[in-house]
């Protein structure tokens, strides 16, 4: 049975810098607290050991979506079948006291009890706010361009401006869709680069 | 103009007494009489006229020379009839004209080409000459068939034939056009289901993205978080 290709460093695909999620100061690949506000994620509170939530594709918990969460729901199916790897969700949440939507999504990811967390892709809005955030989890991050996602976010938040929650969701992870395309193309043939130099 | 000084040519008087006129003496005195005696043979029984004249003939151009055969031959003889004029001093060969009643209904195409095959089998590799005596059997040979294959309607057999051959060969082409449209067809099918094939799948085949090795960030153990935001307009109330 041939043996699984090793595993490359993320370097190699890395497509953008990350930066604090509380101060949005540039982070090194490795930190552990942020450099500048020492933060981490316990910061904002212990993780749940017990009645950690299970995300779901669609989690209208602020209700914007009401009846057209289908076609949401149907374009997150589409992406999960074609990259069987990777979770998407969508989050409508007013949130709580303390939490800024970067935060909360963060948490989220982190406490959840899915298999793949790692491979999670969370778009959360806050209506109260007025604020998208998307969320990635360590594998799917490195794949996703954050200029690219900046369009996306900027091009779903006019849909929402104009009270269009369901069809800038839908636009969303359908630009997702193909971005994600792109980058699995480009991966690949990154890795068989560097798996002939290995 | 006349290369023959003085001798008229035969063919330019009335009919000779014999079937061979031979002033050039190119065939032996035996081969001579032996081809008279066939020749009246085939005049007798089969009413076909081979007149052979192996003599200088006048120099002119071809078509002329044949109009005048023709012409010669009509008055010379109210059957079926032939004349194979040869002038050994020229480079040409023999010419070999024939006409009688049996032509109104021959397929004329096909006695042309079987006089020019005999033309061609009657010249002999060891020599310059034709052989006369050949030819001329054959000639009157070919002659008294076509003669009798009128009579025995073979000539619409061969008509026949020949539009069977038409129809065969327009059948043929309409079978070639058909292959040939059922094969670009095809290959025209075979591509654009290759493409559909494709296509499908394309859009069943799952993507992968390659596993990395990565750290953790802030100690978290699934994400490290982003702040890629966007602040977005309220919609209006």
């Amino acid at each position: 049975m041939p043996s699984p290709p090793p595993k490359l460093s993320s370097r190699m695909f890395q497509k953008s810098v990350h930066d604090c999620p509380y101060c949005s100061f540039e982070l090194d690949r490795a930190d552990l607290t942020c450099s500048r506000c020492q933060s981490h994620l316990e910061t904002l509170g212990p993780l749940p050991k017990d009645g950690a939530v299970l995300l779901e594709s669609i989690m209208d918990l602020a209700g914007l979506l009401q009846g057209d969460a289908e076609k949401v729901k149907k374009m997150i199916a589409r992406s999960e079948k074609k990259f069987p790897q990777l979770k998407l969700i969508f989050c409508s949440i007013v949130c709580p006291e303390n939490f800024t939507p970067n935060t909360l999504g963060w948490w989220m990811l982190n406490q959840g009890t899915n298999p793949q967390l790692t491979w999670t892709g969370l778009l959360l809005v806050d209506p109260a706010s007025s604020q998208i955030t998307f969320q990635a989890g360590y594998d799917l991050e490195i794949f996703i361009d954050r200029r690219k996602l900046e369009t996306l976010l900027t091009e779903c938040g006019q849909w929402f401006t104009l009270g269009e929650w369901s069809t800038g969701a839908e636009k969303f992870f359908q630009n997702l869709h193909l971005m994600l395309k792109n980058a699995h193309q480009e991966s690949r043939e990154i890795e068989k680069q560097a798996l002939k130099l290995l | 103009m006349l290369r023959a000084q003085g001798a008229q040519a035969t063919y330019l008087g009335t009919r000779p007494s014999s079937f061979i006129t031979d002033r050039s003496s190119l065939i032996s005195q035996e081969k001579k009489m032996s081809l008279e005696s066939f020749l009246r043979h085939q005049s007798n029984i089969f009413g076909t006229d081979v007149f052979v004249l192996l003599e200088t003939l006048p120099d002119l151009p071809r078509d002329e020379s044949i109009k005048r055969f023709n012409k010669t031959g009509d008055s010379w003889s109210d059957q079926n009839w032939a004349i194979i004029a040869y002038d050994p001093k020229s480079f040409r060969s023999p010419f070999v004209v024939s006409g009688g009643p049996f032509l109104q209904t021959t397929n004329s195409e096909f006695l042309l080409a079987e006089i020019e095959l005999l033309q061609d089998l009657s010249l002999q590799s060891w020599s310059n000459k034709p052989d006369i005596d050949f030819l001329a059997r054959q000639v009157a040979g070919t002659l008294v068939f076509f003669a009798r294959a009128r009579d025995a309607n073979v000539n619409e057999t061969v008509q026949d034939l020949k539009v069977q051959a038409n129809a065969e060969r327009h059948a043929q082409e309409s079978r070639n056009i058909l292959f040939t449209g059922l094969l670009v067809a095809s290959l025209f099918s075979l591509v654009i289901g290759g493409i559909i094939c494709r296509k499908i799948y394309m859009s069943q085949r799952k993507m992968l993205f390659p596993e990395t090795r990565w750290p953790q960030r802030l100690g978290a153990p699934y994400s490290g978080g982003s702040s890629v935001k966007y602040h977005f307009e309220p919609p209006a109330q």
